[in-house]
């Protein structure tokens, strides 16, 4: 009974339990679901990570290449992030190249690098004016359940602080690079910055963390980034319209949300060995 | 190559940095009754871990772990056939298979490369046998498998994968596939061969180097797919493949196991279905 009406009303469906300040999975309107990280799963690529958002899921990987520096900034190295929604982790999506919204992480991702500049892209140089790190990172979701970008940012921000690159050396004499696996450099990453979506119900109810039918039903958006103090990017893509009180909670609600997450990533960074 | 407008770019060229490491040892495949790399004897197979019903969002799924090689796979239909295509009384089954960039010791592309689409047609031909295609006339089933790592073995672990994830989405069946692969060097036969192990282009030029693959459906006792790379002579081929028959046996009882814990759990949390 209760999934019939869940089915054919939905909205009326999520009336009922938002009166109550409680969600159908029995979370409260501001609670998270459970976060689960995994770190080093993937040993074919430089550094990775997992990211288990309740049912959401989404890894990212990171391959480090050598490329050449722009001519205007030769010390520069590269870091190129994209996110992949695959036909395999939800019915709505095709097999072919990215849509609207994975394009649209993509470029949510590359803002908040550019952003918070977590990382020194001078750091990445090898030879200055030759040759400089690029880190491709893709995030592949595997499961769609809503809220992928907090997501793949945090599962993007931990896999760089996972990721390990080989020495590579100019040898002078013979002009050629070299490249040594025995000692690998970690990657330094300067700052935190954690991203926390809330969707809009019924033009002023905010949900945090909402799930792909939250999402379905909601009738805006908005997500605030936070690197470690500050406030580093805050999109809201139209929808209903929130006043100045409303966006204060949510400025609030994702800061003591960076401080939890933050606190996640060290626990996993420290207790699982690569 | 014009830049892709739909994704962040990087610099137009890009090179791994393992390709100035120096080189290192030729990687010898280890006499017979020595142990391989790993620790194995030739005749063993790594490890493996399933489980099913990772991707909520799809009517199937499943997850194939083989030590290094890690496949996921999910499913979904039967649903509405997407692009107009002949009326079928049969239904259809598609097949997508993909490597993410990061899955291989060289990034991999975006875009399925040659490599990736023979896979698909592979799989689809080793599935295809097992499924009762004309319960669903006018739908389709869509596969998609995604490799999360590759080492070695990849399309022998999709193969059980995908027809796991097959009986999770409680497609009908006749029965399940069950994937299995083997290094043919010489007189000596490897199992389940990881990435170093795999058979390459580059060793061709040795008489009776290869490798084979076998789908076999373990209970009708029939072979649904084999492929074979390398020069091979016969009786080193059919040495091979009942190796690789007796490897699927062997797995058979794992898939089993996975499906009825699946099957269990879901039992307990809806007692009404």
């Amino acid at each position: 009974m209760a999934d019939d009406s869940r089915l054919a009303r939905p909205l009326e469906y999520y009336r009922k339990f938002i009166q109550n300040d409680v969600r159908p999975d029995e979370r409260s309107l501001e609670e998270f679901r459970p976060t689960v990280l995994n770190i080093g799963c993937i040993g074919t690529a430089e550094g990775s990570a997992l990211v288990k958002l309740g049912t959401t899921s989404v890894i990212c990987g990171v391959k480090a290449e050598i490329a050449a520096p722009k001519t205007e900034s030769p010390k520069k190295g590269y870091i190129v992030p994209n996110v992949e929604l695959g036909p395999m982790c939800c019915s709505t999506f095709r097999p072919g190249p990215p849509g609207d919204q994975a394009q649209y992480l993509s470029v949510f991702t590359n803002q908040v690098i550019q952003h918070s500049k977590c990382l020194d892209l001078e750091e990445l140089c090898i030879l200055p004016g030759k040759y400089v790190w690029t880190l491709y990172c893709d995030m592949v979701c595997l499961n769609y359940d809503g809220n992928v970008g907090d997501a793949c940012v945090l599962a993007l921000l931990t896999a760089l602080q996972n990721t390990y690159l080989p020495t590579v050396t100019w040898n002078e004499d013979s002009e050629c690079l070299e490249t040594s696996d025995s000692t690998k450099i970690r990657l330094n990453v300067h700052s935190q910055p954690v991203s926390s979506t809330f969707s809009i119900f019924d033009n002023h109810i905010l949900l945090v963390d909402p799930t792909k039918e939250e999402e379905d039903l909601s009738t805006g958006q908005l997500t605030v980034v936070t690197a470690d103090e500050a406030i580093c990017l805050v999109k809201k893509p139209g929808g209903s319209p929130l006043n100045d009180r409303q966006l204060a909670e949510c400025i609030n609600r994702a800061f003591s949300r960076s401080k939890e997450v933050v606190r996640l990533i060290h626990e996993t960074l420290n207790s699982v060995e690569r | 190559m014009p830049a892709d407008s739909r994704r962040i770019n990087g610099p137009e060229k890009s090179i791994s940095p393992y390709a100035f490491s120096k080189p290192c040892k030729d990687i010898k495949i280890t006499e017979p009754s020595l142990q391989r790399k790993d620790g194995r004897n030739p005749d063993n197979i790594r490890p493996i871990f399933l489980k099913t019903g990772l991707i909520t969002q799809a009517q199937g799924s499943a997850y194939i772990e083989q030590d290094g090689t890690k496949v996921i796979c999910s499913v979904y239909g039967p649903r509405a056939v997407i692009r107009k295509e002949e009326f079928s009384m049969q239904g259809q089954l598609t097949c997508d298979f993909k490597f993410t960039t990061f899955s291989c010791h060289n990034r991999r592309q975006y875009q399925q490369d040659a490599e990736e689409k023979d896979f698909s047609v592979q799989l689809l031909e080793a599935l295809e046998p097992a499924v009762l295609l004309h319960k669903f006339p006018k739908a389709q089933v869509n596969i998609m498998v995604t490799v999360l790592q590759n080492d070695g073995s990849v399309l022998a672990a999709s193969v059980t994968c995908a027809s796991v994830a097959l009986a999770d989405a409680g497609i009908e069946m006749y029965d399940l596939v069950i994937g299995s692969s083997a290094r043919i060097s010489g007189a000596t036969i490897l199992m389940d061969p990881c990435a170093t192990e795999e058979y390459s282009d580059k060793d061709s030029a040795h008489v009776n180097n290869g490798s084979v693959t076998v789908g076999l459906m373990p209970s009708l006792n029939q072979i649904s797919a084999v492929t074979s790379k390398g020069e091979l002579e016969f009786e080193h081929l059919n040495k091979a493949m009942k190796h690789c028959v007796s490897m699927c046996v062997d797995l058979y009882p794992v898939c089993q196991q996975a499906l009825a814990v699946a099957m269990e759990t879901r039992i307990n949390a809806d007692p009404k279905t």
